[in-house]
């Protein structure tokens, strides 16, 4: 062990002194200097010479206590390599001089760093192998090594490291949703956040009390806008945004210049424009590297929402924004920073343009500004006003990638945590990124997943935030199912899926079957999380339960009927109807994008497919592929969480022939795709983009007399509030089959005609006071009225 | 060796990075009155008050010309009396450094000079 770690080394000794001088130590020693020098000093008042000597031991016992604040509290990192080199003061000051297994897990668990790995993560020391001794620490300090080559070691990245070399452990990983990298990660976390810690402590450059002594008053700005310097200066506000150093520099540069002295922030909300507006702020507080003309620059905030919400009158708005201006310019020190500034350049009625207003100011370079605009929006105002557009020093903000993402979640959460009483993991943060990326499409990143993040905070356990809070915030917040696995209950509905569908619709087994497979597939996790749940062609002759299955699927699995998006297709038979399909919901909310915007767990239906015009089918070919359709307004609306259920007639009259033939469903199944493509009923692209195309058959008699039983069992719901119900006999029965059955309509006629016959007698016994609640009321074919038959 | 430990840091690292703590103090109470600022802008209208330029005859740009110098008399005066208390305060701080600096080596041999002090009996008459 000597190669690796010293016991007797001058770091390892001085942390052992820190850990005695900062405990019971501490306060005894400065009692006894406190009562020494009280003592001594009243010695001396009484002219009482012994009293120096106190005074000289309270002095005296000052000096262990200064050495240990200036010292040993903050012991520096040696340039070697051994463990007593690096480690953090902490742990090297429990470590006792020989290591072994046991020592080491108890003084892991004992350290801060791993105590945060275990409450984040769930990786705890006690996973340490048993056989664990030197060889294996040897090797973890050689990886620590290799992964931090400088600066202080936590025992988070000892135990990060211990667990990488063992090969049991990392087979334990998997059970807490962690990979290697994913412990090495939430290591980097608890660093990254004493590094926060250390900054944040830091004292912030201020200007001094005659900062502004030259410049002048800004009240208007401070009324109507925020002093996102004096935020930062006061230590309200921490940013740190490595993803933006670039943005940073452009307008450092940008503003210092005698020109065009403005950036526009260009990019979408939640991209971070706003974190840079006050990163500026910060850097301009700062004395490194920032030109003269812009230290200590006071950037203030003006809402455009603010402004034009303050300034309701015609004209006023104008005469607000000029003042604000004016007063920005003899200021002299302020840089004005107009938050969406897109709101200032609409058209149309009601809205506002100040194009005109600041042309001049962008133009003359007299007041250095910054605006934040969307993206789409500035590209429409670029389009409407060109002038304006050249005007603008545009810098594009992309939404930050996944590492950027989980490290501003990282650093954002502390205070968010401090607040809510919960400790977020990070498979919480990993999570949110996933299903934020999936389901929030009206922000970026990494706006989108800290809404997740914040919201899941209500589905803590035991003040816990996990993969699976968020999962349930997202289940909530946007209606669909995201758990890979199911729970006990679901897990038994999906098993018996197929009974459950069954007990609303007759046969059809193979179709149900496949539906239900393809749900199955969704819960367990397995499917392509790039595509709908299923895509499926449903083909058969009409009364055959088509549509019956996806309402069945949409009651039994998906919370109602009321979760089917039914469109009937003979209403989009013209290319000016694909507008329909893909409407903005603030103009139509019974398009399809606007439906699933509001509900994506969801069976769409799309009936009577083969009505639909060319042009439709084109425009919902990527939804069937991708699961991905835009809307008129280019936001990718998604279908990745709903079934697609299209269902047409087509090739009926072949089925009915070739099951009249005793033909199985299967033999004559890729005949008949054939078939439609070459008839040119559909295009092979189109039928090519579902998961199946499946085939119903005609109802037989037996069957018939099945429907005949769902259809009385729906009539006694009907009758349930009135607590009378009704049975039918054998005859009865058989006769409404009789009279029901239609081949051209399937089972359709026999729902009007039972409504016919059954209904109508119960509704004349009703009235008549015939029957008595709690009566069971027992139809025979003599009951049916002669003029029926 | 403990004690060795402290005492080779106290008359060595620590005795210098006590000067250097002592530095920093004094730059933070240079940084809190800003007396490069103070300096530079002298001379300069207080708070922008009357400094724009304005248009007129002959009259309206002597009364701009008054209200400017009127500005900067004040500017001048106010950050004259914040330069004499800043300097006032930097003087009495690097004083009170430099006493703690000196009391610093003292501070290990404090019960033998106490004990001293009790000896030849200091302070009492």
């Amino acid at each position: 062990m000597s190669e690796l770690f010293s016991y007797e080394s001058s770091r390892a000794r001085n942390a052992r002194t820190h850990l005695l001088l900062s405990g019971w130590l501490q306060p005894v020693l400065l009692v006894g200097a406190t009562l020494l020098a009280g003592f001594g000093g009243w010695l001396l008042i009484i002219s009482e010479t012994s009293g120096w000597i106190l005074v000289g031991v309270a002095l005296f016992l000052l000096v262990p206590l200064l050495w240990d604040d200036r010292h040993l509290k903050t012991l520096p990192v040696l340039k070697g390599q051994r463990i007593d080199d690096r480690l953090e003061p902490g742990l090297l000051a429990r470590l006792p001089s020989r290591l072994d297994r046991n020592a080491l897990v108890a003084n892991l668990s004992y350290a801060r760093s791993v105590q945060f790995m275990m409450a984040r993560a769930g990786v705890s020391p006690r996973f340490i192998s048993e056989t664990f001794g030197e060889a294996e620490l040897k090797v973890a300090w050689e990886r620590v090594v290799a992964r931090k080559p400088e600066g202080v070691v936590y025992a988070s990245d000892i135990l990060a490291s211990l667990v990488a070399s063992d090969p049991a452990l990392t087979s334990l990983l998997p059970h807490l949703q962690l990979d290697q990298n994913d412990v090495d990660l939430v290591a980097d976390w608890y660093a990254r956040l004493e590094e926060l810690i250390a900054h944040h402590s830091e004292i912030r450059p201020t200007g001094g009390i005659a900062r502004d002594w030259s410049f002048g008053y800004s009240h208007l700005l401070e009324r109507f806008g925020v002093n996102v310097s004096d935020r930062v200066a006061n230590g309200s506000l921490h940013v740190t945004i490595e993803a933006h150093q670039d943005a940073l520099n452009f307008m450092v540069s940008t503003l210092a210049t005698s020109g065009k002295a403005n950036v526009a922030l260009v990019g979408p909300a939640g991209s971070g424009r706003t974190t840079i507006i006050e990163a500026l702020a910060e850097r301009l507080m700062k004395d490194d590297g920032v030109p003269a003309s812009l230290k200590y620059r006071q950037v203030i905030q003006l809402d455009a929402a603010t402004l034009i919400g303050a300034a309701a009158g015609r004209g006023q708005l104008e005469e607000l924004v000029n003042e604000l201006l004016v007063e920005a310019y003899r200021a002299k020190n302020i840089i004005v920073c107009l938050d969406d500034a897109e709101l200032f350049f609409e058209d149309g009625v009601g809205s506002v343009d100040l194009a005109n207003l600041l042309k001049p100011v962008l133009e003359g370079g007299v007041l250095k500004i910054i605006l934040t605009m969307e993206e789409q929006r500035f590209l429409k105002i670029s389009q409407r006003n060109p002038a304006l557009a050249q005007l603008l020093n545009r810098f594009t903000v992309q939404p930050a990638s996944y590492e950027e993402t989980m490290r501003v979640m990282q650093d954002q959460l502390i205070p968010t945590e401090f607040r809510s009483h919960v400790t977020y993991m990070y498979q919480a943060l990993r999570e949110a990124y996933r299903l934020s990326e999936r389901y929030v499409h009206d922000a970026a990143q990494p706006a989108k997943s800290l809404q997740v993040l914040l919201s899941a905070a209500q589905h803590d356990e035991d003040g816990l935030v996990t993969a699976a809070s968020v999962q349930k915030a997202v289940e909530q917040n946007f209606g669909v199912k995201v758990g890979a696995s199911a729970g006990g209950e679901e897990k038994q509905m999906l098993l018996n899926l197929e009974q459950r569908i069954h007990e609303r619709m007759i046969n059809q087994t193979r179709a149900v079957s496949i539906v239900s497979d393809a749900l199955r597939r969704a819960r367990a996790g397995v499917r392509n999380e790039k595509r709908p749940i299923g895509t499926f062609l449903f083909l058969g002759p009409t009364g055959v339960g088509k549509t019956e299955l996806a309402k069945a699927l949409a009651a039994v699995y998906f919370g109602g009927e009321e979760q089917l998006v039914r469109l009937d297709m003979n209403e989009f038979v013209s290319p000016d109807d694909v507008r329909r399909l893909i409407a903005d919901g603030a103009d139509d909310p019974t398009s399809l994008s606007a439906q699933i915007l509001k509900q994506p767990f969801s069976v769409v239906l799309l009936d009577e497919i083969e009505k639909a015009h060319d042009a439709v089918l084109s425009t919902l070919l990527q939804m069937l592929d991708e699961g991905i359709l835009r809307d008129e307004k280019g936001r990718e609306v998604s279908f990745r969480d709903a079934i697609i259920i299209a269902t047409s007639n087509a090739g009926s009259e072949h089925i009915r022939r070739h099951i009249e033939a005793g033909e199985q469903l299967e033999q004559f199944e890729q005949a008949l795709q054939n078939e439609l493509i070459n008839s040119g009923e559909f295009r092979p692209e189109f039928l090519n983009r579902f998961d199946d195309i499946v085939l119903f058959r005609p109802l037989t008699e037996i069957e018939l007399a099945k429907v005949v039983d769902l259809i009385i069992a729906g009539v006694n719901k009907t009758l349930e509030p009135q607590k009378v119900s009704v049975t039918i006999d054998t005859e009865l029965k058989a006769w409404l089959v009789v009279k029901g059955n239609d081949p051209r309509l399937g089972a359709r006629p026999m729902r009007r005609q039972v409504q016919r016959v059954v209904e109508n007698i119960m509704a004349k016994q009703l009235l008549a006071g015939a029957v008595q609640p709690g009566q069971v009321v027992n139809l025979t074919l003599e009951d049916v009225p002669e003029e029926m038959k | 060796m403990r004690a060795w430990a402290l005492i080779s840091w106290w008359y060595g690292v620590g005795w210098v990075g006590e000067f250097r703590l002592q530095l920093r103090r004094l730059s933070r109470v240079e940084e809190y009155f800003s007396f490069g600022t103070l300096l530079r802008t002298l001379f300069q209208p207080f708070r922008q008050i009357d400094a724009g330029s304005r248009r007129g005859g002959l009259s309206v740009q002597f009364r701009a010309w008054l209200d400017r110098t009127i500005s900067r008399f004040i500017g001048a005066s106010a950050r004259l009396v914040l330069l004499v208390v800043g300097v006032a305060w930097w003087c009495i701080s690097a004083l009170m450094s430099a006493c703690w600096l000196l009391v610093w080596p003292l501070l290990p041999l404090a019960p033998v000079l106490g004990a001293a002090a009790a000896a030849l009996r200091v302070g009492v008459a």
